[in-house]
């Protein structure tokens, strides 16, 4: 415990804790992969492709959230999902974090494999990346899942029938709890 | 719409004064405002002012929150005509010089202190880094919380793959610098760095080892701006602003962007200041990263795209057969990055050169130096990049 009385995992829940968009993001991505918005926190889903929004002005695609269209600043933004894919621009290996709870969640076994992804409509996006897809310009599929604190994130892997048993796995390892971690 | 750079404008009779560096911690109990005011009454010492003689404040700093500047003019005690705060990171030092450049130039003031300065708290370290922007926040953070190593992992192994760049070519930068840093009396880090420690050095997120990463710390950076003939009446030691330049967003619309604005307004930068980039004596480059360093020197003009660390050996960095002394000090990657003051540091240590006030590593017949800073990582990439080019006065 701090002297504030948050244990190590408050910390970390708060480190991690979205802007009031993010948050609407996941509450859609959870509806939409079917389970109910006000279900438990930590239940685990999974949902092909991405949360975003599109202008209903101008139709352009923006991500990460704000409240305005970045093209014509409308205040059009409607949230959509998006089922697209990518190619890796970048990735890397993370192996120190600002959050204990990455270290204590047996990270330091098995580093994390970041990536930033070109979404073919546009968008720029950070991954959690399937390590087998790791050379620039790999071809990806992407879905949302949530991580330690319920909130989405989003998992890109190799694109194929083998692609949401690979988002799946890497979806299990963000929810992952850890006997040391209180 | 204007085009970036054009109507750049040089800075007639301005000039930087009594540089200072507070040393740097890496424990502190002391706010911002601690180091802050130690670099103004440093500096107003060094000058031979009086406080209320100083009736312009700018400040950089991001862990001085919930104060402000003007929080710092009643802390100090301090009534000023002209007051500004500067949160662009890494470009904040010559972004501030040059509003204050334009404030004194006008009137609004005479004699302005701009200084960058942050203390370091670890445990309010990680809060803030994850929480440095609304993208970062819903964006980054949440993709295992590394802070800005993370896209300038990204960015580095872009760099490597287009540029056919390798880490032993990052790795004699900083062993370059760490050079430096041996007869810089404030550097944290002053150790010799072996290309073999660099190469073997714990990985943080790969491709970037723990080498490329600058230490966080306390501390404080800072210069005067005022007239020419206030300089010359206080009798104190300076150096000539003469032009500088800022571009924000550059690389708006580039997925994977190599470039960050310094070319954008380059080529003004120079007219403006009636040099070339050959002739620079003193390059201090941004280098919160070693991937920074070579961006910088390759967009300002110093050598081809790609191609800085063909120049660099471990011991000189020699574009077109000339010697270009970089980074003087060690960079940020030997001395610490004290917050929002690693954006002045360059400044600093430039302006201390080119007076003859080195401490401990003065450089023999310098003429001029060329400043450069970056900051802002809001989301994946750096959006604020600045400039500025200094000359020595002959007094």
């Amino acid at each position: 415990m701090t002297e504030s009385g948050e244990s190590e995992r408050d910390l970390a829940i708060k480190q991690l804790s979205r802007t009031p968009l993010g948050h609407a993001a996941t509450q859609l991505a959870r509806i939409l992969a079917g389970q109910n918005a006000g279900g438990d926190a930590s239940g685990k889903w999974l949902m092909h492709g991405v949360i975003w929004q599109q202008c209903g002005k101008c139709t352009a695609v923006c991500y990460p959230p704000r409240p305005l269209c970045p093209e014509c600043l409308s205040e059009q933004l409607q949230w959509r999902r998006n089922a697209g894919g990518g190619r890796v621009l970048s990735t890397t290996c993370l192996y120190v974090s600002l959050n204990k709870f990455y270290h204590l969640s047996g990270r330091d076994a098995e580093p994390w494999v970041i990536g930033m992804v070109s979404h073919d409509d546009g968008p720029v996006l950070f991954v959690f990346l399937d390590k087998s897809v790791m050379a620039v310009g790999s071809r990806i599929a992407l879905f949302t899942a949530p991580d330690i604190t319920g909130e989405s994130v989003i998992i890109g892997v190799r694109e194929g029938t083998l692609a949401i048993q690979s988002a799946g796995s890497i979806a299990a390892k963000l929810v992952q709890k850890n006997e040391n971690y209180r | 719409m204007k085009v970036a750079g054009k109507l750049q404008r040089s800075h007639q009779d301005i000039v930087l004064a009594s540089p200072v560096s507070v040393p740097y911690k890496r424990k502190t109990e002391q706010p911002a405002s601690y180091f802050i005011g130690t670099a103004l009454r440093e500096m107003l010492a060094a000058a031979g002012l009086e406080k209320p003689e100083c009736d312009g404040l700018m400040v950089s700093s991001y862990s001085l929150a919930p104060d402000t500047v003007v929080s710092l003019a009643e802390t100090f005690d301090i009534s000023l005509n002209w007051a500004e705060q500067v949160q662009l990171g890494g470009a904040s030092g010559i972004v501030g010089v040059r509003r204050a450049a334009r404030a004194v130039a006008a009137g609004d003031a005479e004699v302005i202190a701009c200084i960058g300065g942050d203390t370091f708290i670890p445990d309010q370290f990680a809060g803030l880094l994850g929480r440095f922007s609304n993208f970062t926040i819903d964006g980054v953070t949440p993709y295992g919380c590394g802070g800005a190593s993370v896209p300038f992992a990204m960015l580095t192994r872009a760099y490597m793959e287009t540029y056919a760049v390798a880490r032993e070519d990052f790795g004699r930068l900083c062993i370059l610098q760490r050079k430096n840093a041996q007869v810089y009396q404030q550097a944290l880090l002053r150790e010799s760095l072996t290309m073999e420690a660099y190469l073997s050095a714990r990985p943080v997120a790969e491709p970037l080892g723990l080498f490329d990463c600058v230490m966080p710390c306390a501390g404080a950076e800072g210069v005067l701006v005022m007239q020419e003939g206030r300089a010359q009446a206080l009798g104190v030691p300076y150096v000539r602003l003469l032009a500088s330049a800022e571009r924000h967003n550059a690389s708006r619309g580039m997925a994977m962007p190599l470039t960050f604005g310094w070319r954008d307004f380059r080529d003004d930068l120079y007219h403006a200041a009636s040099l070339r980039p050959e002739a620079m004596d003193i390059v201090q480059v941004y280098d919160d990263y070693p991937v920074m360093a070579l961006l910088q020197l390759e967009e300002l003009g110093l050598c081809q795209v790609g191609q800085a660390s063909r120049f660099l050996t471990e011991d000189s960095f020699i574009p077109q057969g000339r010697v270009v002394h970089l980074n003087t000090s060690g960079g940020q990657l030997s001395a610490g990055q004290a917050g929002f003051a690693g954006g002045f540091m360059g400044l600093t240590e430039a302006v201390r050169q080119l007076t003859d006030q080195a401490l401990g590593n003065q450089l023999a017949e310098v003429r001029n130096a060329l400043i450069s800073g970056f900051g802002m990582i809001n989301y994946n990439r750096g959006l604020c990049a600045a400039a500025a080019i200094i000359e020595r006065a002959e007094l």
